[in-house]
């Protein structure tokens, strides 16, 4: 025997805010209301990240071919990374590098000789094109690259193309320590 | 307690008939004294009347919103009508507080349920008051023999907190009694 | 012999109709019925302040550089807030803080900032709200009511905000951040 259903009509609980209209100014009602506004700002920051640690340095060891004299042609390093490179605005992001220097060497070099080496630095994960700086080129148009949106990544920097400068047909002098400098910029731009 | 007003005669018994009957030359006289009585009395020819003192509470909403509106209250008045016939007449007030009929449970603290006054009744130019704080009627005036307007005026009002005065339906009372002078021509 | 005219003895004995109950003697009573009316009304005491400036919301330097700082607790008073009837509540309506700019957001960042706000005191239950926007900053504003307080009441109510939060503790797009609180004392709702 199917038991009598026997429905009752609950009302709703309606979520809602008691629609009663607002007191005008001055005037009491049953129902009174306060607006308030909270606000805050977030400035418009970059931070470059953590860098690994494989420490700052590319240290590219002995660079040239001791049989030959002339700059190794295999010049390798791994590239380094700095992790959780942000931007809360959009931003830009340039690399800029210096030569790599005989630093205990002084003045010109003989005839023959060169006593700097030049290599492209370039900065990418940030950017669709990485930036690049090539610190043998008289101009470095790609050494700055734009996002339009804030962003979280990695860079990972990187150093390639190695030459001598002057022309590949020099010796580097000998020195024990070539120094070169590569700085990643990471700008808001709000 | 029924009086009977009446006019009783002498009666004349069959005295005079058993006198000897003379042949007189004047007229005999016989007196019949007629009296009666009015005792003292009261009556309110108008005996009820209403104030509505309408929103009780002080509008807005400024420190002093939803307290007692004083200004509702004081002069606000009815007049009731009536006479007395005796000289010795008097008159007593008692005033009752104006309480929240909807809400009797006593009210939380920063809150008042009651509102006291004092009620003047005035006849024949003689004030009688009372206070709705103290029980009892206030103390009986001397109203005399008058017949009019006895206008009822409240003033002084007042909660016993200062406190904001709860929601609902108010109602007070004010009683005027006429009492005539009990020491002439009451029935046994 | 004329005849004696005969006096008679009248004894009239006259009851008058029983006009009224009162007799003399008795006192009479006249009554003016006083009423009146309390309206019911609620009033919220004047905030002490209307907006609630949070500033710079992130840090600026350190481990959490560009995430959500640890920002304190921020309070509002609204002295001798009354209702003057019995059976009302408090209702709060909060949004998120969502920064405007409206440009989609990249993995990892977020444009609200999601707080826990409460209006007390006034019922058994109070009422209290958590806003639930999400990174890019969808999410209809919150209700959250009180119990029912079932007497009339004087309150200096307090109303704080604390546990400021961006959704994954992402970071925070850059830019200004608002949201809307409207806090309502009023009837309670039926159940």
């Amino acid at each position: 025997m199917k038991p009598n259903l026997i429905s009752l009509l609950i009302p709703a609980a309606v979520a809602f805010a008691p629609g009663v209209a607002l007191a005008q100014d001055g005037e009491a009602s049953s129902s009174d209301s306060e607006n308030f506004q909270v606000i805050g700002t977030v400035p418009a920051l970059c931070s470059v990240g953590i860098p690994d640690n494989s420490g700052g340095v590319f240290d590219m060891g002995v660079l040239v071919d001791t049989t030959t004299g002339f700059l190794r042609t295999d010049l390798f390093a791994p590239d380094k990374t700095l992790s959780g490179a942000f931007c809360s605005s959009r931003s830009t992001i340039s690399v800029e590098a210096s030569a790599m220097q005989a630093q205990n060497f002084a003045g010109a070099p003989p005839s023959g000789f060169s006593s700097a080496v030049n290599y492209v630095a370039s900065a990418s994960g940030w950017t669709t094109t990485p930036a690049s700086f090539n610190t043998g080129a008289t101009t470095n148009p790609g050494a700055t690259q734009g996002r339009d949106s804030a962003f979280t990544g990695d860079i990972t920097v990187g150093v390639s193309n190695f030459s001598t400068a002057g022309g590949a047909t020099l010796r580097p002098v000998a020195d024990d320590q070539y120094l070169g400098e590569i700085t990643v910029t990471l700008s808001a731009s709000e | 307690m029924k009086r009977i007003i009446g006019i009783s005669a002498l009666a004349l018994a069959g005295a005079l008939a058993s006198q000897p009957v003379l042949a007189q030359s004047a007229p005999a006289e016989g007196e019949v004294t007629i009296i009666g009585t009015v005792a003292d009395r009261c009556l309110f020819t108008l005996p009820s009347k209403l104030i509505d003192l309408g929103e009780l509470s002080l509008p807005g909403t400024d420190g002093n919103a939803g307290k007692l509106d004083t200004g509702q209250v004081n002069g606000a008045s009815e007049t009731l009508e009536g006479w007395c016939n005796g000289t010795a007449a008097t008159m007593t007030v008692e005033a009752f507080p104006i309480e929240n009929t909807s809400f009797t449970a006593t009210p939380p603290s920063g809150f008042d349920r009651v509102v006291n006054f004092t009620a003047s009744a005035t006849a024949n130019s003689v004030d009688g008051t009372d206070d709705s704080e103290s029980a009892g009627a206030g103390t009986p005036v001397a109203v005399g023999m008058f017949a009019g307007p006895i206008p009822v005026v409240l003033s002084g009002a007042s909660t016993p907190g200062g406190g904001l005065l709860v929601a609902g339906d108010y109602q007070g009372l004010v009683k005027v009694t006429l009492t005539p002078n009990t020491s002439f021509g009451q029935p046994d | 012999m004329k005849p004696i005219p005969s006096i008679l003895a009248l004894a009239l004995l006259l009851s008058p109709a029983q006009l009224l109950a009162q007799s003399a003697g008795e006192s009479d009573e006249g009554e003016v019925q006083v009423i009146g009316t309390v309206t019911p009304i609620c009033v919220l005491g004047e905030p002490s302040d209307s907006i609630i400036d949070l500033g710079t919301m992130i840090d600026l330097s350190g481990p959490r550089v560009g995430r959500i700082a640890s920002i304190a607790p921020r309070t509002v008073t609204m002295p001798n807030s009354f209702c003057n009837y019995s059976n009302t509540m408090i209702s709060i309506n909060a949004g998120a803080l969502v920064e405007q700019g409206g440009a989609p957001v990249n993995t990892g960042f977020s444009r609200a900032v999601n707080y826990s706000v409460s209006v007390t005191p006034w019922a058994t239950s109070e009422a209290q709200l958590q806003t639930s926007a999400a990174a890019d900053g969808s999410g209809a504003p919150g209700t959250a009511n009180s119990s029912s307080q079932p007497l009339p009441q004087i309150s200096n109510l307090t109303m704080e905000l604390s546990g400021f939060t961006a959704p994954s503790d992402a970071l925070l797009v850059a830019g200004d951040y608002s949201g809307l609180i409207v806090v309502t004392l009023g009837p309670s709702i039926e159940d």
